[in-house]
C-alpha cells in the first residue's frame, strides 16, 4: 500500500490529529488511485476530444471540430458546475458508538474529505450537523475559506442527543430553496418509514439525495458475548441482556432494516450506501463521484 | 394463626437476599453504551416486555421460596371455626373419662382436644376441671373451684379413664355456679352416650351455654349378661350358661368368644348383625362356678372381659300344706328321675318345721290359724323364701292378711262354661319358657277367685282377671289345680309351670357379681384383685375377682355404656347444646407440608421460567 492510499484505511487515519490533514491525504489518496478509473479529472479545462458515438448526447458535439473536419467530435473536458451540496453529519448520540473508532468519527472524516473534494473541484459545499434538530449549520460556497469553518463545525461535533432525522430533514427543507445535492451521514436509528417519507420530501423538490448509512461491525452482527448491562447512548435508558438469546432474531430485524431502507431509497431514487466503520473512505468517496457524474 | 417454632420466622427477613443479589449483580454487570436500544425495545418489544416479566416473577418466586420455606419451618398453624384465639370467660370443663372413652384413641383424642380447647382461651381465664365419672377423693369436695390455664391444664392430663358410666347430672352440684370472674361456658367434652346427658339440669340448656365436644364413637360389642340358663334343670355334673353378647354398633360382628374357668376353656366363632343381641352357650362342669368370658377382635375393651360367679341351684325343699294330688306328681314326677325339689306334705302349718323348707305352698287352703300366720309372715321374711298360694273356694281373714301383701281377695266365680287364658307376661321367668308355645293357650278353667292386683300380675283370665300375681316372695295363684277347676293338670304345661313358679317365688338369686360403682355395703372384708382390702361403703372402682372368706365376687362395668346412642344434631339442637365437632370446628392444620409443596412449585415454575426463552 503506498503512503497516500494508506489513509483511506479509517483505522489509520484515526490516529492522525488534524481533520484537515486528515481530509487532504483522503482525497489525495483517493486520487491517485484514479489513473485507471473512467473519471478523467475535476478541472474545468480541457481534457480531449473523441469521436462521438451512438448513446452520446447530442448538446455535447462540438460544433466548430465538424465544420472544420465535417465529423462529430466530442471534446471532454469538465465544465464549472453550480452544484450547491448540503453534507448533514448526524452527532447523534448513536454515533457515539463504535468499537475501534466511533461512528461519528468515521462520518467527520467522511465529512471533510467531501467537503475537501468538493472544494477543490469547484463546488460549493455547506455542512449542518444535527441529531433532533440542526445544530450548527454553515450554507454551501465555493470559498477555501468555507473549508476552514466546515472543519471547525465537524471539529465541534460530539456525540449527544437523541436522533430525530424527520425533524432535521424538514428544518433543512426551509432552508435549501435551491436544488442541489444532499448528502446524508447518519446510522439512521430512526423510525424508518419516517425517515424516508421526509427524504422523499427532499427528492420532490428536486433535491439529488446520497445516504451514507454509518454502521459498525458489532452493531450489525451484535457479537457480543455475554450478558451485560447495555446502556443506550441516545435516551440513556439500561437494560440487561443476554446477547446469545437475541443475537439472531437481531440480526434478521438488522437486515430486514437495511433492506427497508435500501429498497424503499431505491424506489424513491435515492442513492443509498450501507458503510462501516471499517470500510476505506474512497468506496464512499466512489458512491459521491458516481452520483455527481449523473448529476453532471 | 399459630406458629410452633416462631424462631424461623427470622428467615423472613432472607426474602430480601434475591432482590439484593438480583441488584448487586445487576450493578456488577459490565456497562455496554450501545448505540440505541429503542429499535431493540421496538423491534423486540414483546421479548422484552416477556423478559422483564419474566425477571420480576423470578425475582417474587426466590423471594416467595425463601418465605414459603421459613414459614414451613415455623411450623404454620392454621386454625379455623369455634372459639377464637385469646377468649375470656369461666370455663368448667365436664371431660368424659367413662370407660367408654377407652374406645380406640378416643380417650387421648378428647386430652387432646380439651388441651386445645384451653389454648384458645386467654391466659386471664378461670377453669374448672370435673371428671364426668368421679373418683372417692374428688367426689368429697363439694364446691366448684377455679384455677388457672396452666393448673387446668396439669388436671386433665391427669385425669384417667374410669371403669365407670357417669351423668352430667350426677355433676349438677358443681354446675350450678354462683360466683365467677366472667361468663360461665360449659364444655363437655366426650362421646356423648346417651346417658350423659339424661335429666340435664335445666340452667344448662335454657341458657345455652353447653357445648359437647364431640368425640366420633365407633363400633362396639359388649357382654351384657353371663346367667344360668334354665336353673332349675341343671343336671348333676354339668350346667350351662348363657353369654349373652349385644353389638351396639351399626357394622355386622365377627370374632372369637372364650370361656376360661381355672383349667377349663372354651372358645367360639361368633357373627351379630347391627344392632343385636346373640346369647352363647358353654357347657361347664358344675365343680367350676366362677371364670371368665372374653370378647376379641372388638376395640372398646372393658366390656369385652366378664367375671362371672355363679352359685348353682341346690334342690329346693318344699312343704306342700293341703291336697297333694297332681301337686305331688309334678314336683316329683317318677322315682327314677332325680328332679330338682324335695317335698314334704302336710295338713297344716302347725306341725312344720318351716326353717327346713325353702317354699311353702298352701294349694287349696281354706284358712290357717293366728299362729300359723306368725310363722309363715316370719317365713317370709327370710332370705329366699317363698309362699306359693293356690286358692281354694273361700279364704279365710288369717289367710287373706298373707295374700294382702300383693293382692285382694273378692268372689268366688263359677264360670258358665270356661274361660282362659288372655295375657300372659312372657318376659317373666316363670312365663318366658312358654313365650314359643301354644302350651298355656287352650286351658280351660272353670272356677277361679276374682283378685284385685294393682301390679305384679303376670298372667290373665279372660275378663282381665289376674291369674297369677307374685310379689315379694309371695305367688298367688286364682284357683287350685284340681281338675273341677282347671284342665292344666292334664296338660304339657303343667309341670314347667309349677317348677318356675316354685323356683321363682323364692327368689334365689344364682348370682354373686357386682358392677363398677356400686358400693360393698354387705361385705366387711373385701379383697380386690389388686390386694387391697375395700372397706363397707365404698366404691368397687375396678373390674375384676373381689373375694372374701366365704365367697367369690365378679365384678363387671355395665355393657350399656357400649351403647352408641350418641346425642344426635336434632336432639343437641332441642336441648341447646352445641355441638362442636373436633376434626371441622377445632381444626388446626399444619401448613408445614403444604408450604414445602408450594416451595417445591415456586422452584419448578422457577426453573421452567428460565427454560423459556
Amino acid at each position: 500500500m503506498s503512503i497516500s492510499k494508506k489513509y483511506l484505511d479509517p483505522e489509520v487515519l484515526a490516529r492522525l490529529s488534524r481533520l484537515d490533514i486528515k481530509a487532504r491525504l483522503v482525497v489525495e489518496g483517493f486520487m491517485s488511485g484514479l489513473h485507471s478509473s473512467p473519471y478523467k479529472g475535476f478541472s474545468q479545462e480541457f481534457a480531449d476530444y473523441r469521436q462521438y458515438i451512438p448513446g452520446d448526447e447530442p448538446k455535447r458535439i462540438d460544433w466548430k471540430v465538424y465544420g472544420r473536419n465535417d465529423r462529430f467530435y466530442i471534446k471532454e473536458y469538465q465544465e464549472e458546475t453550480n452544484l450547491r451540496c448540503y453534507i448533514l453529519l448526524d452527532k447523534s448520540g448513536s454515533m457515539g458508538f463504535g468499537e475501534k473508532i466511533s461512528k461519528l468519527e468515521y462520518a467527520k472524516y467522511l465529512s471533510a474529505s467531501l467537503a475537501y473534494m468538493l472544494l477543490k473541484q469547484k463546488d460549493s459545499v455547506g455542512i449542518a450537523t444535527f441529531d433532533k434538530r440542526i445544530e450548527e449549520i454553515i450554507p454551501p460556497s465555493v470559498k477555501k475559506s468555507n473549508f476552514i469553518e466546515i472543519l471547525k463545525i465537524i471539529d465541534k461535533a460530539h456525540p449527544s442527543g437523541e436522533t430525530s432525522l424527520s425533524n432535521m430533514l424538514y428544518q433543512l427543507a426551509q432552508k435549501t430553496r435551491k436544488r442541489g445535492l444532499i448528502i446524508l451521514i447518519s446510522d439512521l436509528l430512526d423510525d424508518p418509514s419516517v425517515v424516508i417519507k421526509a427524504l422523499r420530501s427532499f427528492r420532490y423538490r428536486k433535491h439529488e439525495i446520497l445516504v451514507f448509512h454509518i454502521i459498525d461491525t458489532k452493531e450489525y452482527e451484535f457479537s457480543f458475548d455475554k450478558a451485560a448491562l447495555f446502556h443506550d447512548l441516545e435516551d440513556g435508558s439500561e437494560m440487561v441482556i443476554e446477547p446469545s438469546m437475541i443475537r439472531a432474531s437481531y440480526q434478521k430485524k438488522f437486515k430486514d432494516l437495511l433492506q427497508f431502507y435500501r429498497q424503499q431509497l431505491l424506489e424513491s431514487h435515492i442513492d443509498y450506501e450501507t458503510i462501516f466503520t471499517t470500510t476505506p473512505y474512497d468506496r464512499a468517496l466512489f458512491s459521491y463521484l458516481q452520483k455527481r457524474g449523473n448529476l453532471l | 394463626m399459630i406458629f410452633l417454632q416462631p424462631i424461623y420466622l427470622i428467615g423472613l427477613a432472607l426474602t430480601a437476599v434475591p432482590i439484593i443479589i438480583h441488584l448487586w449483580f445487576r450493578k456488577k454487570l459490565d456497562k455496554i453504551p450501545f448505540s440505541t436500544l429503542k429499535f431493540l425495545k421496538k423491534s423486540e418489544a414483546r421479548r422484552f416486555g416477556w423478559l422483564r416479566i419474566r425477571e420480576i416473577i423470578v425475582l417474587v418466586l426466590r423471594s416467595l421460596l425463601i418465605a414459603l420455606i421459613s414459614l414451613s419451618l415455623a411450623k404454620l398453624q392454621c386454625r379455623s371455626g369455634f372459639l377464637r384465639s385469646g377468649h375470656l370467660a369461666s370455663v368448667v370443663v365436664i371431660f368424659d373419662n367413662s370407660f367408654s372413652m377407652a374406645y380406640g384413641d378416643n380417650f387421648e383424642i378428647a386430652k387432646t382436644g380439651a388441651l386445645k380447647l384451653l389454648s384458645r382461651y386467654s391466659a386471664k381465664s378461670e377453669f374448672s376441671i370435673l371428671a364426668l365419672c368421679r373418683t372417692e377423693d374428688t367426689s368429697s369436695s363439694d364446691q366448684i373451684s377455679w384455677v388457672n390455664k396452666k393448673s387446668a391444664i396439669e388436671q386433665i392430663q391427669q385425669i384417667d379413664i374410669s371403669n365407670k358410666t357417669g351423668t352430667i347430672r350426677a355433676l349438677s352440684p358443681y354446675l350450678l355456679i354462683e360466683k365467677s370472674r366472667y361468663p360461665v361456658e360449659y364444655i363437655y367434652i366426650g362421646d356423648g352416650q346417651e346417658t350423659v346427658f339424661a335429666d340435664l339440669p335445666g340452667e344448662l340448656t335454657i341458657e345455652k351455654n353447653l357445648y359437647w365436644v364431640k368425640i366420633p364413637v365407633g363400633n362396639n360389642v359388649g357382654i351384657t349378661d353371663v346367667s344360668l340358663k334354665d336353673p332349675i334343670a341343671i343336671s348333676l355334673d354339668k350346667y350351662v350358661l348363657s353369654i349373652t353378647i349385644q353389638n351396639y354398633g351399626s357394622d355386622f360382628w365377627q370374632g372369637k368368644v372364650s370361656l376360661q374357668a381355672e383349667d377349663f376353656v372354651r372358645e367360639r366363632e361368633c357373627e351379630i348383625r347391627p344392632a343385636s343381641e346373640k346369647i352363647l352357650d358353654f357347657i361347664l362342669p358344675v365343680a367350676l362356678n366362677h371364670g371368665t368370658v372374653h370378647l376379641y377382635d372388638d376395640s372398646l375393651l372393658p366390656d369385652n372381659t366378664y367375671y362371672f360367679s355363679k352359685s348353682l341351684p341346690e334342690k329346693i325343699k318344699v312343704l306342700i300344706i293341703g291336697t297333694t294330688r297332681f301337686l305331688g306328681s309334678a314336683l316329683n314326677p317318677t322315682d327314677d328321675v332325680d328332679g330338682p325339689f324335695l317335698f314334704d306334705a302336710l295338713e297344716s302349718i302347725s306341725s312344720a318345721n318351716l326353717q327346713h323348707y325353702g317354699i311353702v305352698i298352701l294349694n287349696g287352703i281354706n284358712e290357717i290359724s293366728k299362729h300359723d300366720k306368725i310363722k309363715l309372715e316370719t317365713f317370709l321374711m327370710e332370705d329366699n323364701k317363698g309362699v306359693v298360694c293356690f286358692l281354694g273356694q273361700t279364704v279365710g281373714d288369717n289367710l287373706n292378711s298373707i295374700i294382702s301383701r300383693c293382692c285382694r281377695v273378692e268372689e268366688y266365680i263359677s264360670v258358665k262354661g270356661y274361660v282362659t287364658l288372655d295375657w300372659i307376661d312372657y318376659g317373666h321367668p316363670i312365663l318366658q319358657v312358654f313365650e314359643h308355645t301354644a302350651a298355656l293357650k287352650n286351658i280351660k278353667f272353670h272356677n277361679f277367685h276374682k283378685l284385685d292386683a294393682p301390679k305384679n300380675v303376670i298372667a290373665k283370665l279372660t275378663g282381665n282377671n289376674p291369674f297369677i300375681v307374685i310379689d315379694n316372695g309371695l305367688s298367688v295363684v286364682a284357683t287350685q289345680f284340681l281338675p273341677q277347676n282347671t284342665d292344666i293338670v292334664y296338660k304339657t304345661a303343667f309341670v314347667p309351670l309349677i317348677h318356675r313358679l316354685i323356683v321363682n317365688t323364692t327368689y334365689p338369686s344364682h348370682d354373686h357379681e357386682l358392677y363398677v360403682g356400686d358400693q360393698t355395703l354387705q361385705f366387711n372384708k373385701l379383697k380386690a384383685p389388686t390386694g387391697e382390702y375395700i372397706l363397707p361403703g365404698q366404691v368397687l372402682l375396678k373390674p375384676g375377682f373381689y373375694t372374701t372368706a366365704q365367697e367369690t365376687l365378679g365384678v363387671n362395668v355395665i355393657a350399656a355404656e357400649g351403647i352408641l346412642k350418641t346425642l344426635g344434631s336434632k336432639a343437641a339442637e332441642i336441648m341447646h347444646i352445641e355441638i362442636i365437632d373436633l376434626e371441622k370446628d377445632f381444626r388446626q392444620d399444619d401448613m408445614s407440608t403444604t408450604l414445602l409443596l408450594l416451595a417445591l412449585f415456586a422452584l419448578l415454575l422457577e426453573s421452567l421460567l428460565l427454560l423459556i426463552r
